[in-house]
């Protein structure tokens, strides 16, 4: 148990590291795409425990909610971090599914 | 089934009747749409036939090879039909208009019935409807007006039903439906990208087939080879216009873009595409920024209303995925909104590592246009789930009624937010549609010339003035036209000289016969007009030419009226015609030994014009002056008498050259005071805020990294004299950077057209000076010496420094110079000259305080020759590189030539008895005829230099084929070195790869279609 748990946090913490060079080829310009890998490194971890993956969904539905009211009073920079952070963790968590769509082609239960 | 047939048939007619509402909605001021990039296509696709059958586009003068164009083929084929039949551009452009809207909406209803099976039909209808009308299709498909667009859209649908039908069960009959579809959307693929956009839809939605779930191998194998079974035939069935296109068109590109410039475009567009606007498929540059449908979109309402059907395709996404059979579409929706939203968060440097590493990625360098027209077909299947479950759900929780009120309402709601499709208002801005009404006079013009033609069968060329040299133009017509230069399709019967090309060496010529009608010389004029087959000239009073590159017409009108050898001939609303007498005209094909040689290839300038008279202008390319034996000995040992050798720069730059006291100070003060150095490099420092907003990614981390380099070099150098020990660590750090910096073509960075030249090159000149001051107080460091020699050749390599450039420099104070390099072909003494601007007087005493260091020799200044000329001596110069430096300069001539002349003094030709016995135009890519030659002489060719024009010469015993070289700085020469009776051919030889093409891919046609019907009996 604590093994598959410390293997889990390594890949997350590795997983930083392949976001930020996908965020940013692995250059801070404004810390943004440091603190979102960050939070797409712990995406991937809540996203390897089954039971929490849905909030996952709502939290990023959430974050694209906010998108929506920044981009309609013209907060684009707001509107764009918001966005791209809530689609990134929809990615992450949707991903996180593959292996049940390999074995029945959908998912029952979220 | 006749009668579910038959419901689904009424059902499906629904589109038609909305595309037929639209249809009139659109053209009913009764005139046609056009400009931008596309131009008229739909104005003569009879003429557009004609012209694209072959690869080679003679009609739009001197000639370019289109081998894009070939995939337009059967659209122009369908259409001249119609164009026959008597449709008016108007009909033809309105039944094109229709025919795409009909078939995207009935397209996207089946394709939703085909992928969702338990779907009512209302709720396809719904999904035919948002497919017709969602943002991405107002903005990115109608509103931009590409073409090859509108028939993607259209097709995809189609395509995706019939590859899923193929893969999934294996028919090859639906291999062969597919197949055929994508014939009749060949025009989809004039973007090329649009290629590959094709084949990773057709891979997203092939991949979840294997395994969601995962299938056993048989199956797996199964569908595997039926994927590319299926792409075999696709290339088989394209190799057409696949062969031609990728044999011509890398060449094509890497003459218009580079990587830097690509990404810096991927940058800005990926601001655009930012997922609170990818999301939504709106481009906000047209809907915001330009506000082409009106400020009405920037209300708070109005933009909300995008939202309504993202969120609906959020709820049918989470649907789909727990939907058996529909749960690909999130991942293939995921993949591609990643994709289209370009560069931008999250996950965006793929597509800047991918382009800055692989040149051919450029053309996705517009992903939301490129990719992201796969978004209006993703969205729409999950949209129709999201509906579809809402429905349900209201339906329980209410009643039917209610909740298809509901959800018709919500479909309303949406579509309406695409109100300029209804309203026509949506081509052009909203307050002013792109109508275009082409002037009467075009066609009376055109029949006079044809007409014309009937007495005088001597081909030759159209000469359209005022000439731009980009590829649009603006006219002053009813409703105006600001578009896609359009003359060779209003002018039918010879080619049209009328438009630049994109292609340096070609456009730098037009402009120098666009320029010569600047001034009134006949000899000149006539020259140009000879060389470049000009028949008529059409006068364009109707050019809006104020901001433009082109100058008056009524001045050019001046200037044509006066000349001796034009008559004008004919005169129709704005425009004239003039008719060069039949003694003056040249033919296409001639034959010259009255030569001058031109050096280098690039050098397409005005001067070699005006140094010449009747001469024709031949330049070697590389690979000839270059091997064993140079064409030049070769043109030589035939007795051919070259009466002149010019020889241009090969390069040229300007830089101020710092004096050494100048940079010791600076050096000084930096170590004395390190503070200074950020204020020292301030330009640089500030540039990056700039560079940023640009998008300039490239250039700002070009920038970054000099100034890195800087910084690192002054604290090497502070702890090298604080220690009197070197870091050689740090040293080869500062080396490595300095690679970096080099290795991404410093001299052709965007940072120059920033920070300019001269800036960076007075930096690595203090680098240069101090790596030099430190290896001659630290002579036991290799090291400083070793970074020196390397920076120093970086520079002269890079047009930053001189090669004269040392530390001891002759200067006493810094200086602007001005660097000139050359490659001569041959050794031999030449003299130099230096040209002189037409119209500003030339103050002789400021002339002659110039001085010229050729090869680290400094020469004295010869005298003034002409009006146009200044001699500045004459040297030697041996087989190589060499460069002439020039110092205080005189401004006025900063922007001037420097250049080297050889003159043959017995250089009066014989007279010769070479003649073309015949000469018969074939085709565009074909020419064949008969010479006899008695003496080696020059073939010219006038159409455009291409490498794929071949010159066959042979008679019953022998087979020559003859060099070519680059005749008059545009056109093709072949050096006749034979003698004797011959025929001739001459052929574009890369129209033999659409020949080749075209039969294998009837052939794969017709063994798919056989096999088909064999197996359909048995």
């Amino acid at each position: 148990m604590i093994k598959k748990l410390l293997l889990r946090i390594f890949l997350s913490v590795l997983s930083i590291f392949v976001f930020w060079y996908l965020e940013s080829g692995l250059m801070i310009k404004n810390g943004d795409e440091l603190i979102k890998s960050i939070i797409f490194g712990a995406t991937l971890f809540i996203a390897t425990l089954a039971q929490y993956r849905k909030y996952l969904f709502l939290f990023s539905f959430f974050l694209l909610g906010f998108m929506i009211t920044f981009y309609l009073f013209w907060q684009m920079t707001w509107a764009d971090r918001l966005g791209s952070l809530g689609f990134g963790i929809l990615v992450i968590t949707t991903s996180s599914y593959i292996l049940r769509l390999l074995k029945n082609g959908f998912v029952e239960k979220l | 089934m006749q009668k579910i047939l038959k419901t689904q048939f009424f059902t499906t007619l629904i589109f038609p009747f909305i595309a037929l509402i639209l249809t009139f909605s659109w053209f009913r001021e009764g005139f046609i749409y056009g400009g931008g990039d596309v131009g008229l296509q739909t104005y003569n696709p009879q003429r557009i036939f004609e012209i694209s059958k072959y690869i080679w586009w003679e009609a739009t003068a001197p000639g370019v090879a289109v081998p894009q164009a070939l995939i337009a083929l059967p659209f122009n084929f369908a259409f001249s039909i119609l164009q026959s039949a008597g449709f008016t551009p108007l009909m033809l452009q309105a039944t094109f208009f229709f025919l795409i809207l009909s078939s995207m909406g009935v397209g996207m209803y089946i394709l939703l019935q085909f992928i969702y099976k338990d779907l009512p039909k209302k709720y396809a209808i719904f999904g035919g409807l948002f497919y017709l009308f969602n943002p991405y299709m107002m903005i990115q498909v109608w509103h931009r007006f590409v073409h090859s667009t509108f028939f993607l859209v259209a097709a995809l649908p189609f395509l995706v039903i019939f590859w899923l039908k193929w893969v999934r069960g294996g028919k090859l009959f639906w291999l062969l439906i597919f197949l055929i579809t994508n014939l009749l959307a060949l025009y989809a693929f004039g973007t090329i990208a649009y290629i590959a956009t094709l084949w990773l839809l057709l891979a997203l939605i092939s991949l979840p087939e294997v395994i969601f779930p995962s299938q056993q191998f048989r199956i797996t194998k199964k569908i595997i080879f039926r994927f590319l079974l299926g792409f075999l035939f696709w290339v088989l069935t394209n190799v057409w216009w696949l062969l031609p296109l990728f044999n011509i068109s890398p060449g094509l590109l890497s003459q218009q873009h580079t990587n830097e410039e690509t990404i810096t475009s991927l940058i800005n567009i990926s601001r655009q595409a930012i997922l609170p606007y990818s999301l939504q498929m709106i481009n906000p540059f047209y809907l915001f920024y330009q506000q082409d449908f009106g400020a009405g979109y920037l209300n708070i309402v109005i933009r909300l209303i995008p939202w309504l059907f993202v969120s609906i395709v959020f709820v049918g996404f989470i649907r789909a995925i727990k939907t058996k059979d529909l749960s690909q579409w999130p991942f293939i929706y995921l993949i591609v909104v990643l994709l289209s939203k370009a560069a931008s968060s999250p996950f965006g440097f793929v597509y800047i590592f991918g382009m800055e590493h692989f040149f051919s990625l450029g053309v996705f360098r517009n992903p939301f246009e490129k990719i992201g027209v796969l978004l209006p077909l993703i969205n729409t299947v999950l949209f129709v789930i999201g509906l579809y479950f809402l429905g349900e759900f209201l339906s329980k929780k209410w009643n039917k009624k209610i909740s298809l009120f509901l959800i018709s309402v919500t479909v309303l709601t949406i579509i309406s937010f695409c109100w300029p499709m209804f309203a026509g208002k949506i081509f052009g801005k909203i307050e002013k549609a792109e109508y275009v009404k082409v002037p009467p006079a075009y066609l009376e013009v055109d029949n006079w010339i044809k007409s014309d033609l009937k007495n005088d069968k001597e081909i030759g060329k159209i000469l359209h003035l005022p000439l731009t040299r980009g590829e649009a133009i603006t006219y002053n017509w009813g409703y105006g036209y600001s578009g896609l230069e359009s003359s060779a399709l209003f002018f039918t019967s010879l080619p049209s000289i009328s438009h630049g090309f994109n292609i340096q060496r070609i456009d730098d010529t037009l402009t120098a016969f666009y320029l010569s009608f600047n001034k009134l010389d006949d000899d000149k004029i006539l020259r140009f007009l000879q060389d470049f087959n000009v028949k008529y000239i059409v006068l364009h009073k109707d050019v809006k030419w104020q901001d433009s590159d082109v100058f008056d017409p009524a001045q050019t009108e001046e200037v044509l009226n006066k000349l001796r050898f034009l008559k004008l001939s004919f005169k129709a609303g704005d425009l004239v015609i003039y008719k060069i007498s039949a003694d003056y005209q040249r033919p296409r094909l001639y034959l010259s030994d009255d030569i001058k040689l031109v050096y280098p290839p690039s050098s397409a300038s005005l001067w070699p014009w005006k140094l010449s008279e009747k001469e024709i202008l031949l330049t070697p390319q590389d690979e000839q002056v270059l091997s064993n034996v140079n064409i030049q000995n070769k043109i030589s040992r035939s007795q051919i008498a070259t009466k002149e050798v010019l020889i241009f720069p090969k390069s040229q730059f300007i830089y101020n050259e710092s004096s050494s006291s100048a940079l010791l100070n600076v050096i000084n003060n930096l170590l004395q005071n390190p503070q200074m150095v950020n204020t020292w490099l301030s330009p640089l420092i500030e540039t990056n805020n700039i560079l940023r907003q640009n998008g300039e990614i490239e250039a700002e981390n070009l920038n970054n990294r000099i100034i890195a380099s800087t910084k690192k070099l002054l604290k090497i150098t502070q702890s090298l004299i604080s220690s009197k020990e070197i870091n050689k660590e740090e040293l080869k750090n500062y080396k490595k950077g300095i690679y970096e910096i080099f290795s991404s073509n410093l001299s052709q960075s965007r940072l120059l057209l920033y920070i300019g030249r001269n800036s960076v090159s007075t930096i690595f000149q203090l680098h240069l000076a101090l790596l030099n001051v430190l290896s001659q107080t630290f002579t036991a460091e290799n090291y400083l010496k070793e970074n020196a020699v390397f920076l120093h050749q970086k520079l002269i390599e890079n047009n930053l420094i001189s090669k004269n450039w040392n530390t001891q420099n002759q200067f006493s104070q810094t200086q602007e110079v001005k660097v000139f390099n050359f490659e001569v072909v041959d050794d031999g003494s030449y003299e130099i000259f230096l040209t002189l601007p037409d119209e500003k007087n030339i103050d002789q005493e400021k002339i002659k305080k110039i001085k010229i260091i050729i090869d680290s020799k400094e020469n004295k200044l010869g005298i003034l020759r002409d009006d146009q000329l200044i001699q500045l001596g004459s040297d030697y110069f041996s087989k190589g590189d060499h460069q002439i430096i020039v110092t205080e300069y005189y401004k006025d001539l900063i922007n001037e030539d420097i250049f080297l002349r050889k003159n043959n003094p017995n250089n009066l030709s014989d007279e010769t008895g070479n003649k073309i016995l015949e000469m018969n135009r074939i085709s565009p890519v074909l020419y064949t005829g008969k010479l006899h030659i008695t003496k080696p002489t020059f073939l010219i060719f006038s159409e455009a230099y291409n490498k794929g024009w071949q010159l066959n010469v042979f008679n019953k015993d022998k087979n020559f084929i003859f060099e070519q070289l680059l005749a008059n700085l545009y056109a093709n020469a072949y050096f006749i070195h034979q003698t004797g009776d011959f025929d001739f051919k001459l052929e574009f030889i890369p129209q033999r790869f659409v020949n080749y093409g075209s039969w294998i891919a009837l052939i794969s046609y017709l063994s798919l279609i056989i096999y088909v019907i064999r197996r359909g009996k048995k």
